[in-house]
């Protein structure tokens, strides 16, 4: 049983219903203690509180709940946003876990920085927002200090899109390249590296990538990380092999594009708290 | 049994290379033979291991292959890698830390490591009735228990800290102290384990219940015994492989 | 189903019995390639004898 205390943030209540009903099943039943919205939280007693239960966080996000909670000195580890509850394999503990457990993820492309936006998590890693190729991935794996240590430089701007009229900067790391997509200048993309290169927590890692390559996937098996996660389109048997079902998502373009839908949650294929903790590959029906 | 017999070639023909007898000569000894011998050593299977609780071939491969090091505390680490047949990849075997002192190395491991070992004093080993040598790491003391000599102790210490593999790290204790263990948790590691002889609600706090092994009379002497493989409760494989907790014993 | 070769390192037979077992239900069965040891033994299963290959002359493939 747990006291939940409702704190609606903006008026998109789509979750409310969902969330409540899964914290009653994984709590083993809840008591809603009070409702409250916006600034009226503040003063609002939370000492017997387990959970503050964030109503419309998602049209938000957790970082920018995460300030207003601390302006009105809430307790930020009691805060939870609607939608999480509402994701498959959510159970409170997993998730307190989780959060507690400081996770960086070194991710080949956006999959790290959207998988930590879906589940509310902080990014600690600079690999966010940006892509490598396969091949220069694992090169970075097999020496992540090296490679963090160094300097990136200023390549060329590669093709324009919405995100940068004028082509995105593609940055060198010694000899791999850094596709720094969603950035318009080299400046700022070198500043935002530099700056998530600092909060990595080297002593829990998962890296994640994902490839149509078995020599690659072979390649990044034999990496000595203790949580890897390798994506494919194919049936493998090695262990850091996470087999994608072409089938599943009629929409996706591609096998890149297929993770990309994964990573928005348009098909969660794994149970993300068990692949995020600990590298358990948990199928989800879908 | 439906076991059935033909001569094959070893190469391509065989799964598993099951060393009978093993823990005699221990898995280390082992490899290197097999080496000598040009046997394919990722086939090895040292025979004790198979009966150990929660064993399957692929959990103890996926083991192996995870090169995992185990920052601990005291024996604990070096005596579950003996019971598993797996190599140290790490310095802190044959020694121990005091509770505040792993907890102040465990917040920057790698600074800590960089230091340069100085020597301290020599201090009474009780159980080995001999003197060994303490020494000072930063601000921190380590002792050197199952060593006599300082300069040995040094260049084991050396050797073994170069082989740390610090993508994958299994951070262990144990502590009578709820304070101990509430510091403990909050330490960033994916996969941390804090033995404890009460029940707590923290996520890092393993319980072993000090009734169960009436064989042992403190906290450390119980997790010194579950290490060694005299009394198992908790899943091994899982524990090293995931940081899960799957209790083999009621407690 | 699995292939294995047993190679017996001491006469320490503790253990071989459990770990066949173990092996055989975990895998639907064992495929008992053959035995070596650093001296000729003669091991029987369901009274049949295991083919002993001499240590010298297991096939390592080069």
């Amino acid at each position: 049983m747990k006291k939940v205390l409702l704190w609606f943030i903006t008026d998109d209540a789509r979750h409310l219903e969902g969330a409540l009903d899964k914290l009653n099943q994984v709590c083993g039943g809840i008591d809603l203690v009070a409702s409250v919205a916006g600034a009226d939280i503040d003063g609002v007693r939370t000492d017997d509180i387990d959970v503050i239960l964030v109503v419309g966080a998602k049209s938000i996000g957790m970082s920018d709940v995460v300030k207003a909670a601390r302006q009105l000195h809430l307790p930020e580890e009691k805060l939870l946003g609607d939608w999480i509850a509402c994701l498959p394999g959510f159970t409170l503990d997993k998730y307190r876990r989780l959060q507690r457990s400081q996770l960086s993820i070194l991710s080949m492309n956006c999959f790290g920085g959207c998988v930590s936006h879906m589940l509310g998590l902080p990014f600690r890693s600079p690999t966010v927002n940006m892509f490598f190729s396969d091949e220069d991935f694992v090169k970075f794996l097999h020496a992540p200090k090296f490679y963090l240590e160094s300097e990136p430089r200023f390549e060329r701007l590669d093709f324009s899109w919405a995100g940068a009229p004028n082509g995105y900067p593609v940055l060198a790391l010694e000899d791999i390249r850094l596709n720094m997509m969603h950035y318009k200048t080299a400046d700022a993309a070198v500043d935002k590296w530099l700056k998530r290169k600092a909060r990595i927590n080297w002593y829990n890692s998962i890296a994640i990538m994902f490839t149509e390559d078995e020599k690659i996937l072979r390649e990044f098996d034999a990496l000595p990380f203790g949580k890897k996660v390798c994506f494919v389109p194919f049936e493998s048997d090695a262990d850091s092999a996470w087999h994608i079902n072409p089938d599943v998502d009629a929409a996706a373009t591609s096998f890149a594009d297929r993770i990309n839908r994964f990573s928005f949650g348009h098909f969660i294929y794994f149970d993300l708290f068990d692949m995020l903790l600990y590298d358990r590959k948990t199928p989800l029906e879908i | 049994m439906s076991i059935s017999f033909r001569s094959t070639r070893l190469t391509g023909g065989v799964d598993v290379l099951l060393v009978v007898g093993a823990i005699q000569i221990g898995m280390s000894n082992i490899a290197k033979i097999a080496r000598q011998l040009k046997l394919p050593d990722e086939k090895l299977l040292g025979d004790w291991i198979v009966c150990l609780p929660g064993f399957t071939l692929d959990k103890y491969r996926q083991l192996q292959r995870s090169q995992l090091s185990i920052l601990s505390m005291n024996c604990f680490g070096g005596l579950i890698s003996h019971t598993l047949g797996l190599p140290f990849r790490s310095p802190t075997v044959n020694m121990f830390f005091r509770e505040n002192e792993f907890l102040r190395f465990l917040h920057a491991p790698r600074v800590y490591l960089e230091e340069m070992p100085i020597f301290k004093e020599f201090a009474w080993e009780r159980n080995l009735k001999r003197d060994y040598p303490v020494v000072i790491l930063g601000n921190i003391d380590v002792h050197f228990n199952h060593y006599t000599d300082f300069d040995e102790a040094v260049k084991i210490w050396n050797r073994r800290k170069a082989r740390i593999n610090w993508y994958n790290l299994f951070v262990t204790m144990y502590t009578d102290s709820e304070e101990i263990l509430r510091k403990f948790d909050t330490l960033p590691f994916g996969k941390k384990v804090c033995f404890v002889p009460f029940k707590s609600d923290l996520d890092s706090a393993w319980y072993i219940n000090p009734e169960i092994d009436k064989d042992a009379t403190t906290i450390g002497s119980h997790v010194n015994r579950f290490a060694s493989g005299v009394i198992f409760y908790y899943d091994v494989f899982d524990m090293l492989l995931y940081g899960k907790k799957t209790p083999l014993i009621e407690m | 189903m699995k292939k294995i070769l047993l190679w017996f390192v001491s006469n320490d037979k503790r253990f071989f019995q459990g770990a066949i077992t173990i092996l055989e239900r975990q895998h639907n069965g064992l495929y008992i390639v053959g035995v070596t040891a650093g001296v000729p033994i003669q091991l029987q299963v369901n009274g049949k004898n295991v083919n002993f290959i001499p240590f010298d002359k297991v096939d390592r493939g080069g």
